[in-house]
């Protein structure tokens, strides 16, 4: 074969390997539990509906997830997508130019419209679009065994303080009072129901929206590490360490009365095969009705020149914020679409009360620690609950005093 | 003696290059990184001590180091005591000396995973010790130092010496097996009990020895990370936290570049610390 | 010989019972998992943790090599296996190769610093891991090799390199200059010597060092984690991931049974190699 040919056929041969590995997308995220992987795999189906080859990059927990998505962006090998909480963070890698502008296809899609504003204002950086809000979750929930509640005859606790006078009638009657593991993700979401729950909206507010360090140290955060210290003597010797889906088995099974967690749970239950307000009830956290402590995914693309890569930037982009799509991942999921034009409908009854508790106003929306503090803080904060958590030495006027110098420090 | 050559240097030099940039070069930049202001990317601006200054206010870190000392001085004395008499013990001419030092031996050769996780189920309450003396009757039995805060850091202790005495029974039965006969000889003439002419005699004429050991754990307890991951996972909370855990927890989970320099930073100082007198020591006892 | 009677009998009765007891103290950890790992979840839950399985069986170990779950991939530690073991040749055969060219280089040619570079290696083998590892990220990933099996092996090499190094120096050394010399007069050049003479010369001391860097590399665990890729985890980070990887009820006996599988490699080159094993622990630390 002359040359010239052999040239152009390894030309085209190398052109259409090329084509092969075009539309894949290395995805990471840390959705590895039951009701997770289920949500995401709608995702993954789409996209290979549309002609992508989905490569799944999963993470056990957000930790690991953000130094994988972290180390892999600073060797340079960065996935196409990647999940993570908006916040502080996401918003830090948009400043530093790492992620891909997504505002032709916002404002094509007209994406202002269609989500919170609140959700708006976090996905845009200097007016760029950045992220890609796919759901919101509550993560102030609490999930009840009926069983135990009902063998009881008591309904589930309304407040605190409730809570504590029924704990040791829950825990005679050889149940645990509450389902809880001792890890940063579970003792964050319990001091979310604690500041919310017995400090209060406003101090909540205060101390995350404001950072002011002088309500960081005052009445409502002391009293709420005193309830978090009490909680402690009513919890199985078993929790170090333990991940937030294994807690929750302690309800699935009946052996806990209820466990503080978000709506994503709700995804195990029917992983499980269990219905809500048949095998398990869902309800506010004690004390926190009337607020919704938001927790809301997103994913994020790493900056990248390949035609081919952008075009499976793109497609995913796309595709997860089609609000049937976005509506059909919830359903697994457990949260409310971002998207306000989907159709809500289908989804369960505890999501319906929470986009009643949203639709309350903006008084009810209160940030979780991404949307609140930098991911510096953040883990300050983390290390602060474990460790109080942990210690039963400790007292509550001194974490109260830590909690205060690490809000001082967090900057605007 | 040597011979002038191009193609040893030229041989030499990839490592050479390497050795530089990567060790020196590296802990260079990272010291570098400690006195800026990086946070989750790295940032080139000086920022003078403010790296340290947070990093000693922080509660975590403090844990950490002071673990180190604790862990590192308890892993000595364990380490050091328990294998200086062994190799003093097997000295003494026992039958079955391949067997017992086949057996103080074989942790080393496992990983520190392995052995961390080995520990951490013997010691854990749920199926380890506390549970089978309470099996055995006595109900009120407690040991859950793994899981106490206060206690958890001990528990590294046991993990540590399991593994690496076998090092220091190794290296001090060479030693000691390098002693002049002629100094026993010597002793028994004139009536010396064993254990004082090791106490008096032959440990002393060791020193060098001893004080490699030494070198050797402390810098393994500087360095330690796998075996704090698997044993406690540095938990409960921090409490059994480790500088050399801190330090990859920072650069990659917390993503704070700058942290984690400055504890990397104090982590080499501790080990220049205890290695410049060593060095020095080793030097100038080669020149006498 | 030693002094009659009944205390120096008692004393050797004492010394047999210290001796054994220790024994006791090194192989009772290894001897519990591996009896867990024979034993069923019924057993193990009625916490008999030093019992000896009733009815042994290997169900756990099968689930171990082929079922164990790492969150969401449940293929068993065997993927881990042959990760470790296409991480391991490459790196040990090049560190070790590397290090006898090295030593041959250092020891019998002259090179102008060499006394400042075995210094400098010497150093470079004691700064831990911690105080290099970011920068090496961002070298590794520079060149592009991070997070990839090249990237490993590179980095495996690199950190054996100092001790490699050293141990072959000091071992040609110790051989006679006339042997170079002779090759000379003969017309041999560096590479030809270093083939045809030194390396056949070096049969013990290549066994040592290839059991040090099989043992070391083997083990590792951090910079597997760090630098090998979501592809290529070693076992250790496997086991790791394993046992700390929890749904439902823990699964004991296919926990030890990894951490068995993943020690036995290792183990198995301990036991079968005697000597070199000593020797290679020892000349790591009592550096020439």
């Amino acid at each position: 074969m002359a040359p010239h040919r052999m040239l152009f056929f390894a030309a085209l041969a190398t052109l259409l390997v090329h084509r092969a590995s075009a539309q894949d997308a290395q995805v990471m995220h840390w959705w590895t539990s039951g009701g997770e992987s289920r949500a995401v795999a709608v995702f993954a189906k789409e996209y290979e509906k549309r002609g992508g080859k989905w490569i799944d990059g999963a993470s056990v927990g957000p930790q690991a997830e953000h130094a994988a998505v972290l180390n892999a962006i600073a060797g340079g090998n960065p996935p196409a997508a990647f999940q993570w909480n908006i916040g502080v963070a996401v918003r830090q890698l948009a400043e530093q130019g790492l992620l891909t502008n997504l505002d032709d296809m916002a404002r094509s899609g007209d994406w202002n419209r269609h989500l919170p504003p609140l959700l708006v204002k976090n996905i845009t950086v200097d007016g760029h679009v950045i992220a890609v809000p796919v759901n919101l979750h509550g993560a102030n929930w609490m999930f009840y065994s009926t069983k135990v509640f009902g063998d009881l005859q008591m309904p589930p606790p309304k407040t605190w303080d409730e809570f504590l006078a029924q704990a040791d009638k829950i825990k005679a009657a050889g149940y645990l009072p509450i389902a809880m593991g001792g890890n940063a993700q579970q003792t964050g979401w319990l001091f979310y129901a604690l500041l919310a729950g017995v400090g209060g909206k406003e101090v909540y507010r205060k101390v995350f929206v404001d950072h002011d360090a002088a309500a960081a140290g005052g009445e409502g955060v002391r009293h709420a590490f005193e309830t978090m210290g009490k909680i402690r003597q009513y919890v199985d010797a078993g929790g170090a360490n333990r991940k937030w889906n294994d807690t929750l088995a302690l309800v699935e099974t009946n052996k806990a009365a209820f466990m503080i967690a978000g709506d994503w749970a709700k995804g195990d239950f029917s992983a499980a095969g269990m219905t809500v307000g048949k095998e398990y009830g869902c309800a506010p956290a004690p004390g926190t009705q009337d607020a919704y402590v938001m927790t809301v995914d997103v994913f994020a693309f790493p900056r990248v020149t390949k035609p081919d890569q952008v075009a499976a930037q793109r497609k995913l982009a796309e595709l997860m914020m089609d609000p049937a799509v976005q509506v059909e991942f919830n359903k697994y999921k457990g949260s409310l679409p971002a998207r306000l034009d989907a159709d809500v409908g289908s989804l369960d009854a505890c999501a319906q009360l929470g986009q009643k508790v949203m639709a309350g106003g903006d008084a009810n929306q209160l940030p979780n620690f991404a949307l609140a503090f930098g991911p510096d803080t953040q883990g300050q904060i983390e290390d602060l609950l474990i460790h109080y958590w942990s210690t039963p030495g400790m007292s509550a006027a001194d974490a109260t005093k830590e909690f205060s110098t690490i809000i001082a420090n967090a900057g605007s | 003696m040597r011979i002038r050559n191009l193609a040893a240097k030229a041989a030499l030099s990839p490592t050479v290059l390497v050795v530089l940039v990567c060790f020196y070069g590296c802990a260079i930049w990272t010291t570098y990184l400690s006195v800026t202001r990086s946070a989750l990317l790295p940032n080139y601006q000086f920022a003078g001590l403010f790296q340290y200054v947070r990093l000693f206010a922080t509660p975590r870190w403090n844990v950490a180091w002071s673990n180190m000392f604790l862990f590192g001085v308890l892993d000595i004395l364990g380490t050091l005591g328990l294998g200086v008499l062994l190799a003093v013990l097997l000295d003494r001419q026992v039958r079955l000396e391949g067997a017992f030092r086949t057996i103080f031996l074989y942790p080393l050769s496992i990983s520190f995973i392995v052995t961390g996780l080995t520990w951490q189920w013997v010691l854990s309450p749920t199926i380890g010790v506390q549970n089978f003396v309470r099996g055995l009757g006595w109900s009120d039995f407690v040991f859950d130092w793994i899981t106490r805060p206060d206690r958890a850091i001990y528990t590294l202790v046991f993990a540590g010496v399991w593994h690496q005495t076998g090092l220091i029974m190794a290296i001090m039965l060479a030693g000691l097996r390098g002693i002049d006969r002629e100094i026993w000889r010597a002793t028994r003439v004139e009536a010396i009990p064993p254990w004082r002419v090791y106490l008096s005699i032959v440990l002393p004429m060791l020193r060098p020895l001893l004080v490699t050991c030494v070198v050797l754990i402390a810098i393994a307890v500087v360095k330690s990370y796998d075996l704090v991951v698997a044993m406690t996972g540095g938990g409960p909370g921090y409490a059994s936290d480790l500088p050399g855990k801190f330090v990859v927890d920072f650069a990659f989970e917390r993503a704070n570049i700058g942290q984690a320099s400055a504890a990397a930073a104090v982590m080499l100082g501790s080990v220049l610390t205890v290695l410049a007198p060593y060095l020095y020591l080793e030097l100038s006892r080669r020149e006498r | 010989m030693s002094a009659n009677g009944a205390p120096a009998r008692i004393g050797r009765l004492g010394l047999y019972a210290f001796l054994i007891g220790t024994a006791l103290f090194f192989a009772i950890p290894l001897l519990v998992v591996i009896s867990t790992s024979l034993k069923s979840l019924d057993e193990i839950r009625d916490f008999s943790i030093f019992v000896p399985p009733s009815s042994p069986h290997f169900a756990a170990w099968w689930k171990a090599w082929y079922a164990a779950c790492t969150g969401l991939n449940c293929s068993g530690v065997h993927v881990g296996f042959w990760n470790s073991v296409r991480i391991l040749i490459p790196s040990v055969t090049l560190s070790v190769l590397a290090g006898a060219l090295n030593g041959y280089a250092l020891s019998h040619w002259r090179v102008p610093g060499a006394d400042l570079i075995l210094l400098a290696l010497l150093l470079g083998a004691f700064i831990p891991y911690q105080v290099i590892l970011y920068p090496l990220v961002k070298i590794t990933s520079t060149i592009g090799i991070y997070s990839s099996l090249p990237g490993i092996i590179a980095v495996h090499i690199l950190f054996g390199l100092p001790v490699m190094t050293l141990l072959f120096r000091n071992f040609y050394a110790g051989l006679p200059d006339e042997l170079v010399k002779a090759a000379r007069v003969d017309g041999a050049g560096f590479w030809h010597i270093f083939v045809s003479v030194m390396l056949p010369l070096s049969v013990n001391i290549l066994i040592v060092a290839t059991i040090l860097q099989t043992t070391g590399i083997w083990n590792d665990y951090l910079l597997g984690l760090i630098f090998a890729g979501r592809e290529n985890q070693p076992m250790t980070v496997q086991l790791n991931a394993i046992a700390t990887t929890s749904t439902g009820e823990i699964e004991y006996n296919v926990n030890m049974a990894a951490a068995l599988l993943t020690a036995l490699p290792p183990l198995l080159v301990y036991f079968a190699s005697g000597r070199f094993f000593v020797r290679g622990i020892t000349a790591g630390a009592v550096k020439g």
